[in-house]
C-alpha cells in the first residue's frame, strides 16, 4: 500500500469509527448523568 | 378526533439506537456500496460520500427524529400535525415510497435467505452448489444459477418467508418485538462483518484491495458524476428521508435526545459501509483469477438487477478459497441480517400509519403483510418489474428528503430548530447555523440532484435512441413521473377521508405555536402535548 492510501485509510477510519465511538461514549456518559426519572 | 400516544415504545436509549442502526444498515451497505465505490473511482468516491453524510444524511435524520418525537405519529399524521391538513399528501408520498420499497425489498431479503440456506447446506455437505462454481466458467454458472432461481417459483416462497419474519417481529410490538430483535440482530451483524473482515484482510494479496479502496485521485473529484453518485448513495444507504427514523422517533421516550442519536445513526451506518469495504475489496483483489481485472470484470459488473457482486461473484470467489464455505455463510448471513433489520423498520412504518388511523396492531400487521405479499409478487416473479420498482421508488426517496426540508421551511426553520430539534432531553443543542442549513443547503442539494437526474435520464435515452417519454419502460423519466402522478392523484381523490382518519379537527403545531407566540411566550413541550 502506498503512503497516501495508508494516510487516507487512517483519516476515514478515524472520522467514521472514531467519531462513532466518541459519540457512543458521549451518549453513555450523558445517559449516566441524567436523573433516574428521565432514563 | 384526538390521537392517542402509542401504548408501547422503546424502553431505553440503546434500544432506539440499535433499532435505528438496524434500519439504516441494510443491503445498501453490503450489496450497493462496494459496486458504487468501484464504479466511481475507488478511494476518490469516499471523499464526497463522507461530505454528504454531514451535509445531507445527518441533517435529514435530525429533522426526522425531531418531527417524529414532536408529532408522535407516523409519516402521514406527522406531516399533517406539523403544518396542517394541506400537507398530509407529503406524508402519504413518503409513507407510500417506503411501503412500496418494502414490497420489493422483501423479495431481495428472500434472495438473501435462500442464498444463506444454500451456503449453510454447502457448509454441512447437504447441498453442493459451491462445487459447481469452481474453475474458469464459475461466474457463468453462477449467473445461470441466479437467473434459474429468479425465474422459478423459489423467490415467491422466500419472499413470503421474509414478509412473515418481519411481520412476526413487528406484531409483537415495539418494545417486545422491534427493540428486542434489533438488540440481537445489530450486534450479530457487526460481529459477522468483523470476523469476515479479519479473514479477508489476512488473505495473500489483500493489500491491493485496500490500496484501491483508499487511493484518492483528486482529478476524479472534478467530475460531477462522482458527487451525484455519492449523494445518492448517502441518501439511500442511511435511510435519511424515508420516514423510517420518523416512525421510530414517534415511539421514543418523551425526554430523549435527538441530535446525538442522529449523529450516531449516520456515523454508525457509514462505519458499517467502511467495514464492508474491508471485507469485499481485499477479498476480490486477493481471489480474482489472474486473467481478470478485479475492478472492471468483477466489482463494476452489475449483473441482472445489479446483483453482480453479491449473488454471482462472491460465491464464485469463495468457491476456490480455503474455508470458502464458512466465509460464504458469514457473508450471506450478514446480508440477511442487514436486510431483515431494515425490513422490520419498513413494516413498522406501515403498521404505525394504520394504527394512527385507528386500526389495532394485530390487524395493522396483517394488513401490511398482505400488502407486502400481494404487491411484491410481480417483483418476485420478474426481475424487470423488480428493477422498475427499485428505480422509481429509489428516485422517489430523493423527493421524500426534499419534502421533509420543505415541511420544516414551511413550519419556520428557526421555530423548528428551537422547539423541535433543541427539545427537552437533548444532549447536544444546535445553533442558528442549522436553521440556515435547513433553509438553504438541504434544499439546494435536493434540487440539484433532481435536476441532474431529470436531465441525465433524458440525455441517456436520447443517446440510446429510446423514447424517454414512454412510461412503460423499465427505466427512464416517464415511468417515474407516471407512478408519482398516480400516487399524488390518489392523495387528491382521497383527501377528505385522509384528513378524517389522520388529523380530524386537530390544529397543527404551526398554528398552535403561532398563537402562543402572538399571546406571549413559547409553547412548552408539556403544553404541546
Amino acid at each position: 500500500m502506498s503512503g497516501g492510501a495508508i494516510l487516507t485509510m487512517i483519516v476515514f477510519v478515524s472520522i467514521l469509527w472514531g467519531g462513532f465511538g466518541l459519540a457512543l461514549v458521549f451518549a453513555i456518559r450523558a445517559e449516566r448523568d441524567k436523573p433516574s426519572s428521565e432514563t | 378526533m384526538t390521537r392517542s400516544a402509542p401504548i408501547d415504545g422503546f424502553t431505553s436509549r440503546w434500544g432506539l439506537i440499535v433499532a435505528s442502526l438496524g434500519m439504516a444498515i441494510g443491503t445498501g451497505n453490503i450489496w450497493r456500496f462496494p459496486r458504487i465505490v468501484a464504479q466511481n473511482g475507488g478511494g476518490s468516491f469516499l471523499v464526497p460520500w463522507l461530505i454528504f453524510l454531514f451535509s445531507w444524511s445527518i441533517p435529514l435524520i435530525i429533522l426526522e427524529f425531531s418531527l417524529g418525537k414532536a408529532a408522535r405519529r407516523g409519516t402521514i399524521g406527522s406531516f399533517g400535525r406539523l403544518n396542517g391538513r394541506n400537507w398530509l399528501w407529503m406524508g402519504v408520498f413518503v409513507g407510500a415510497c417506503a411501503l412500496l420499497i418494502f414490497c420489493y425489498y422483501a423479495v431481495v431479503t428472500g434472495w438473501c435467505f435462500r442464498y444463506t440456506l444454500v451456503a449453510v447446506g454447502d457448509l454441512f455437505g447437504i447441498t453442493s452448489a459451491m462445487d459447481s462454481l469452481s474453475g474458469q466458467d464459475g461466474a457463468v454458472r453462477a449467473e445461470e444459477a441466479f437467473v434459474g432461481f429468479t425465474h422459478g417459483l423459489g423467490p415467491l416462497l422466500f419472499h413470503g418467508i421474509a414478509v412473515a419474519a418481519a411481520c412476526l417481529v413487528v406484531g409483537r410490538g415495539v418494545a417486545r418485538g422491534v427493540e428486542r430483535a434489533s438488540k440481537i440482530l445489530v450486534p450479530t451483524l457487526f460481529g459477522i462483518l468483523l470476523l469476515a473482515a479479519v479473514r479477508s484482510l489476512t488473505l495473500p494479496g489483500a493489500s491491493a484491495g485496500l490500496q484501491y479502496l483508499f487511493e484518492v485521485d483528486l482529478s476524479l473529484l472534478m467530475s460531477h458524476e462522482i458527487w451525484i453518485q455519492a449523494l445518492t448513495q448517502s441518501a439511500w444507504s442511511t435511510g435519511a428521508g424515508w420516514g423510517l427514523v420518523l416512525t421510530y422517533a414517534s415511539y421514543m421516550r418523551r425526554r430523549e435526545d435527538v441530535v446525538l442519536n442522529s449523529v450516531l445513526t449516520g456515523l454508525g451506518n457509514n462505519s458499517a459501509s467502511l467495514l464492508v469495504g474491508f471485507v469485499v475489496f481485499p477479498a476480490v483483489f486477493a481471489l480474482a483469477p489472474a486473467t481478470m481485472d478485479p475492478v472492471k470484470d468483477i466489482l463494476q459488473n452489475s449483473g441482472p438487477a445489479s446483483t453482480g457482486i453479491s449473488f454471482i461473484w462472491i460465491p464464485v470467489l469463495f468457491a476456490d478459497m480455503p474455508l470458502g464455505s464458512v466465509f460464504n455463510v458469514l457473508f450471506f448471513l450478514a446480508l440477511s441480517v442487514a436486510a431483515l433489520s431494515s425490513l422490520i423498520a419498513m413494516v413498522q412504518l406501515g403498521v404505525r400509519v394504520l394504527q394512527d388511523a385507528g386500526v389495532g396492531r394485530r390487524a395493522a400487521t396483517l394488513g401490511v403483510a398482505a400488502l407486502g405479499i400481494v404487491v411484491g409478487v410481480p417483483s418476485a416473479l420478474s426481475t424487470d418489474f423488480f428493477s422498475n420498482q427499485d428505480w422509481v421508488w429509489s428516485v422517489g426517496l430523493l423527493f421524500c428528503g426534499l419534502f421533509l426540508a420543505i415541511a420544516a421551511i414551511r413550519f419556520g426553520v428557526e421555530r423548528f430548530r428551537t422547539h423541535l430539534v433543541n427539545s427537552e432531553g437533548n444532549d447536544l443543542s444546535l445553533g442558528k447555523w442549522f436553521s440556515s442549513f435547513t433553509l438553504i443547503v438541504i434544499p439546494l442539494q435536493g434540487i440539484l440532484l433532481v435536476c441532474w437526474w431529470t436531465v441525465g435520464s433524458i440525455l441517456d435515452d436520447l443517446e440510446a435512441g429510446v423514447p424517454w417519454w414512454n412510461p412503460f419502460r423499465t427505466y427512464g423519466l416517464a415511468t417515474c413521473i407516471a407512478q408519482f402522478a398516480l400516487l399524488v392523484g390518489l392523495c387528491l381523490v382521497f383527501r377528505r377521508p385522509l384528513i378524517r382518519w389522520f388529523l380530524g379537527d386537530e390544529r397543527s403545531l404551526r398554528e398552535e405555536l403561532a398563537d402562543s407566540e402572538s399571546t406571549g411566550g413559547p409553547l412548552t413541550e408539556g403544553e404541546r402535548e
